[in-house]
């Protein structure tokens, strides 16, 4: 893969101690010190949903075709929140590795690829427990086959692989251009409207729905979405523009990678 | 012996700096002109040292010794050149600096302990010997924020040096905490050093230097501008720090430049000094020694008229000790120094003979002001205006700063 080779594994299994340690360190570092411990993963998101159940609820429901079920559209809701929540976490999570731990890298010499390690696993397991709750719930209510949930998995991966290309992007530029942790809040917020999370693309007008395909977050939550809802699953076309994007992105990170290191060091 | 420890060959560093962020991104245009100005820390360093060899660094401030030592650690990366370092390093660089202050003072241990490639049955099997070295006790399960600076330090500096090294490189920023910890981190350092551990340290303290290195690298302007033993090397480095006529002129430019943050020069200007300078009569420069004569010649212009002018100086040593000081107004010179016009420049010529100081570094001061002290009226004052060197002389030898009139008679046995 890209940016993969064996020196990068090498190194995150001699430091395997320290990626772990620092995975129970993020978690224990976000809810020491809050009453509410570990319910807080699910209490934002929960406000969230219920914001939107309140006040699209009834104007969306008929449009999700072909759907009788009465939870459909919270269904439908959740599960794209959940994972926009995922996806937007883990990239602004990536986005401010290198300054946020710049007394880190300044001390100790050790292998940057460890970073971004971390945060990935942290924003999974941020990720797992909602959607263990809406997939359980899904099983309890509809008659959505198992075999549906396998698409979660690629929904996730592909979701990763966006934002870390795209977060170590921005966490390069950043280093050099600090406009950038200004603009990402209002760029996400561009893409969460343009992209059908809360809404079903039928609500929109038909030139823009032709337009969806080369928006590359449309297919991963299309198809988390038809998934759980038992609908129908995208094809692999419908993936290609999020394939391209994620290789040029990340061929792009790569680059700017290599290229920039030494000046990334002098600058922090 | 054969293979070294650390072997570096043509090692250059330099830093882009840009005056704007823009110019990074228009530079960013293909085919668009360079934007940054190259700053060179270091051009072209070529060393090998050998295993298990001590060796300083010694350079003024800015000479690039941090730069190398980042490097060697690996912090920041070479703009060109070759560097092979064998087997494990550890740095004391910034000691503290990755620890979490809402992490107890355990589990930032465990964090820095696995920075290090160690893993946590390792770490927990040294824990108690770092707590000890730390002398931190209970407090150890408290969060970082509560500790002292000092118990920071101690804990950071226990968990560095918890495994034997193969390379270990000490900034002098290690002078921290008190006297007591700091003779048991140099303790440990020399441990280090009879068991082999190659040792690059730096420091401007040239006693710690001599006592703990066997070789010593000056680095002068981003070059090794000498390679040999410790003494050697200090002797050649304090005849460079000691600043020679040439140098004066610069100096005076840097003093210039201080000049809006009024640490340097201060005064209300009425009257400036235009030089100040040292002479001797068998010195040359700045060198001196106990014995030689010392004449302070100092310049002044008077811009405005004013009364009751008075002109001073005051020797203070390395640490900034006051020595000795006296004024014209003391020695009995004011009535003189009135009757000057506008315009009119002066020439005062101080001579100390012999100089009776003692064997160091020392710097002067020179002030005018009104009346019998600076506090009244200061209309010029000129902070370390010149540094001389004084070295041995052929004077009975003694300890200290300055020479006190001593006589010795042995008494027949009572």
């Amino acid at each position: 893969m890209i940016g993969f080779d064996v020196g990068i594994a090498t190194e995150l299994f001699r430091f395997r101690n320290y990626v772990v340690s620092s995975i129970v360190r993020d978690f224990t570092l976000r809810y020491r010190g809050a009453l509410g411990g570990i319910a807080l993963i699910f209490f934002a998101p929960a406000i969230q949903i219920a914001i939107y159940v309140i006040v699209f609820g009834n104007l969306l429901k008929g449009h999700l075709s072909n759907i009788e079920s009465p939870y459909a559209y919270s269904i439908f809701l959740c599960t794209g929140i959940v994972f926009w929540n995922f996806f937007t976490e883990l990239l602004q999570a990536i986005q401010g590795l290198f300054l946020e731990n710049a007394n880190l890298l300044k001390k100790a010499s050790f292998p940057f690829v460890v970073l971004p390690v971390v945060k990935l696993a942290t924003s999974t397991i941020n990720l797992l427990l909602p959607l263990a709750f809406i997939v359980f719930f899904v099983v309890a209510a509809t008659n959505v086959s198992a075999s549906n949930f396998w698409y979660l998995i690629i929904v996730w991966f592909m979701l990763s692989a966006l934002a870390l290309s795209m977060g170590m992007c921005l966490c390069i530029l950043q280093v050099f251009f600090r406009d950038f942790r200004l603009l990402t809040p209002f760029a996400l917020q561009g893409l969460f409207w343009c992209t059908p999370i809360i809404y079903p693309e039928e609500v929109l007008p038909i030139w823009v729905i032709k337009l969806m395909p080369f928006n590359p977050l449309y297919a991963p939550f299309l198809t988390a979405q038809s998934a759980v809802l038992d609908m129908h699953i995208p094809s692999l076309e419908a993936w290609i523009s999020t394939l391209i994007f994620i290789t040029v992105i990340a061929f792009g990170a790569h680059h700017l990678y290599k290229k920039n290191r030494a000046d990334m060091l002098d600058n922090i | 012996m054969n293979t070294p420890a650390i072997s570096v060959i043509e090692l250059s560093k330099h830093f882009k700096q840009y005056s704007r962020p823009l110019d990074r991104l228009l530079e960013l245009i293909p085919g668009s002109r360079t934007r940054h100005k190259l700053h060179r820390v270091l051009q072209g360093l070529s060393f090998d040292i050998a295993k298990g060899e001590s060796v300083g660094l010694i350079g003024r401030n800015g000479a690039g010794k941090s730069t190398l030592l980042k490097l060697l650690t690996g912090t920041l990366l070479p703009s060109s050149g070759i560097m092979k370092i064998e087997g494990r390093v550890t740095a004391l660089l910034e000691l503290g600096m990755g620890f979490h202050p809402e992490f107890s003072g355990y589990e930032n241990v465990l964090m820095a302990g696995q920075l290090q490639g160690m893993s946590r049955d390792e770490i927990n099997s040294k824990m108690d010997e770092i707590i000890a070295f730390a002398e931190i006790g209970e407090a150890i399960s408290q969060p970082v924020r509560v500790y002292s600076s000092g118990m920071m330090v101690r804990l950071a500096f226990a968990v560095a040096t918890a495994i034997q090294p193969d390379v270990l490189i000490v900034d002098e920023a290690l002078a921290v905490g008190d006297s007591y910890f700091q003779h048991k981190c140099f303790r440990r350092i020399r441990e280090f050093r009879d068991k082999n551990v190659t040792l690059i340290f730096v420091s401007h303290d040239p006693l710690a230097i001599k006592s703990l290195c066997d070789r010593a690298i000056l680095i002068e302007g981003g070059y090794v501008a000498m390679d040999g033993a410790p003494s050697q090397v200090l002797d050649y480095y304090n005849a460079l720090i000691a600043v020679t006529k040439d140098e004066l002129a610069l100096h005076e430019e840097h003093i210039i430049t201080n000049d809006s943050l009024g640490s340097v020069r201060s005064g209300s200007g009425e009257v400036r000094f235009e030089s100040v300078s040292v002479s001797g009569l068998a010195a040359e420069g700045t060198q001196f020694s106990e014995s030689d004569r010392l004449e302070l010649v100092i310049v002044v212009l008077v811009n405005k008229r004013v009364d009751d002018l008075t002109i001073g100086f005051m020797i203070k040593d390395r640490l900034g000790n006051e020595v000795f000081g006296t004024n014209t107004h003391h020695m009995g010179l004011s009535e003189k120094l009135d009757s000057l016009v506008e315009g009119s420049r002066l020439k005062l010529k101080l001579k100390i003979d012999p100089l009776g100081l003692g064997e160091g570094s020392y710097n002067i001061t020179v002030a005018a002001h009104a009346l019998d002290s600076h506090l009244a009226k200061n209309y010029d004052w000129l902070d370390q205006a010149v540094t001389i060197d004084v070295g041995r002389s052929n004077f009975p030898r003694f300890a200290g700063v300055v020479r006190l009139p001593v006589t010795a008679e042995i008494v027949d046995p009572l």
